[in-house]
């Protein structure tokens, strides 16, 4: 379950907001990340379609992230939430942020395929994104498992992985460039395949972030910028 | 933390047999910090407060165990008079309660009773005290006035100078804004805040987010027995008792 248990409350109202508040991020999550599957498929498949798709969603997602906004300000001026409910209230702020990037870099995606179709270059096979694509899109559905669950063991596995997919990232940059090198006809194309790498990159990142908040909601702990031989004992 | 001004040892407290109140409380009180005490009614946060300046005794059939050390002496101590240790550990309550006389003779009754008799040394300390009270601007021109025409802030206000007056060590609120409008509650946390400097604060309070706003240090009350102890912060964010997290969040004990 997401954070503690809120019925408890005394106030049956401030339950339902808290209700209301977990329901919708949990909603933000899902949303960004049938966002992000439609994108990939719309890059590796070569569907403008989808792609479009894509690009008009994103205003349900701003639209989202605004009124979960909205409901932390209000829960914050109103009930003035402490300790667990607290630490539920800022982690839900940020975590909103966080998935409203990755629903940005979503929509980045979207465009470079859109562009890439449109510029009728069926050379690329995509290798790197296909390679990069399968690992970021599980780590973001990790994250929101660990989210809805309130699982610190999964949010920390997630946390100390995301070197692994700068790793890819590094290697799929890597042999782009090579390709280049090799192919300069292939430039224009490529570059755009670069762009929706990066976005794929930082997805990976904002779904660590994710993992992050998951532990501080839980724990109350602050594990941002630790290294991996800084990190506490939380279990 | 600094040497502890206050440090309650072990101390168990009951009014009579069968009608034990409070029991193992260990506590360290930091110098010129604002500590809060906050737990339910009936959790014995006030008589934890009247055993720091012994007011508790007056309670028939007492019983104190334990200990509270008070700069390094213990005030239970046989050469301890209470008056004395009143003075140094004073007092204010719920309900403001001036005294029947002027503004100026409310102030300067702790000074009197303490034996002074100048004018001029009781009409600076009066003021001074009326100042730091931040009172002095609404009642300099009236000082002649009875008490009782004050509003309730401003008797609260008034009671708190005449406590700081006679120059305590030890400042004790017992709810001190319990009874007074939002914007008076703010004047009183306002004062705290900065009577921090010259005072040690202990503060009881039913109102959380009052010792949230105004406590360096916080301890949690069940049952006569302190649940958790820790900086406000720590305590607000992150308490390490689940008891303590459902008290403050609100939650069915």
């Amino acid at each position: 379950m997401l954070g503690s248990d809120h019925k408890q409350h005394i106030s049956g109202q401030f339950n339902n907001e808290l209700e209301t508040l977990k329901n919708d991020i949990l909603a933000m999550g899902g949303l960004v990340e049938s966002q992000l599957t439609l994108a990939v498929a719309a890059l590796l498949e070569k569907n403008s379609a989808k792609a479009i798709q894509v690009i008009q969603n994103d205003k349900s997602v701003n639209e989202l992230e605004r009124r979960i906004d909205q409901e932390c300000a209000r829960i914050l001026a109103r009930r003035q939430p402490a300790a667990s409910d607290l630490r539920l209230v800022l982690a839900v702020l940020k975590i909103n942020l966080d998935l409203e990037r990755v629903g940005d870099e979503a929509a980045k995606i979207a465009r470079q395929a859109k562009v890439i179709v449109e510029s009728n270059d069926s050379g690329s096979q995509f290798a790197q994104l296909r390679q990069l694509a399968r690992p970021v899109m599980q780590t973001l559905r990790q994250s929101l498992d660990a989210l809805a669950r309130s699982d610190v063991t999964l949010a920390l596995k997630i946390v100390r992985e995301d070197a692994s997919l700068d790793t890819l990232y590094a290697e799929a940059m890597h042999a782009l460039v090579q390709h280049m090198q090799d192919h300069p006809v292939a430039i224009k194309t490529v570059i755009n395949e670069l762009w929706a790498l990066k976005a794929l990159e930082r997805i990976g990142d904002h779904a660590s972030n994710l993992g992050e908040q998951v532990i501080y909601m839980v724990k109350g702990q602050d594990v941002r910028h630790l290294a991996a031989g800084e990190m506490p004992v939380l279990l | 933390m600094t040497a502890p001004i206050i440090e309650i040892k072990d101390l168990g407290l009951s009014y009579g047999p069968e009608q034990s109140v409070l029991s193992n409380v260990e506590l360290s009180l930091e110098r010129n910090a604002v500590t809060a005490i906050i737990g339910a009614s009936g959790s014995g946060k006030s008589s934890l407060l009247r055993c720091l300046n012994r007011l508790v005794e007056l309670t028939p059939k007492v019983r104190i165990t334990g200990d509270i050390v008070f700069e390094g002496e213990s005030i239970f101590g046989s050469r301890v008079d209470p008056t004395i240790l009143r003075q140094r550990i004073g007092m204010v309550f719920q309900k403001p309660n001036p005294f029947p006389m002027s503004i100026f003779e409310n102030v300067a009754y702790g000074l009197r009773l303490a034996g002074e008799k100048s004018p001029r040394i009781l009409q600076e300390k009066v003021e001074q005290a009326l100042i730091a009270a931040a009172l002095w601007d609404e009642v300099r021109d009236r000082l002649d006035a009875r008490a009782a025409v004050l509003s309730g802030g401003q008797q609260q206000r008034l009671v708190i100078a005449r406590a700081i007056a006679v120059e305590p060590e030890v400042l004790l609120l017992d709810e001190p804004a319990s009874s007074l409008d939002p914007i008076s509650t703010l004047r009183i946390e306002e004062l705290i805040y900065r009577l921090k400097q010259e005072f040690t604060i202990v503060v009881v309070t039913h109102n959380m987010q009052q010792a949230a706003r105004v406590s360096d240090w916080a301890a949690f009350m069940h049952d006569g027995t302190i649940v958790e102890y820790d900086n406000t912060t720590n305590l607000f964010t992150n308490p390490r008792e689940v008891r303590t997290e459902d008290y403050i969040t609100g939650r069915f004990g």
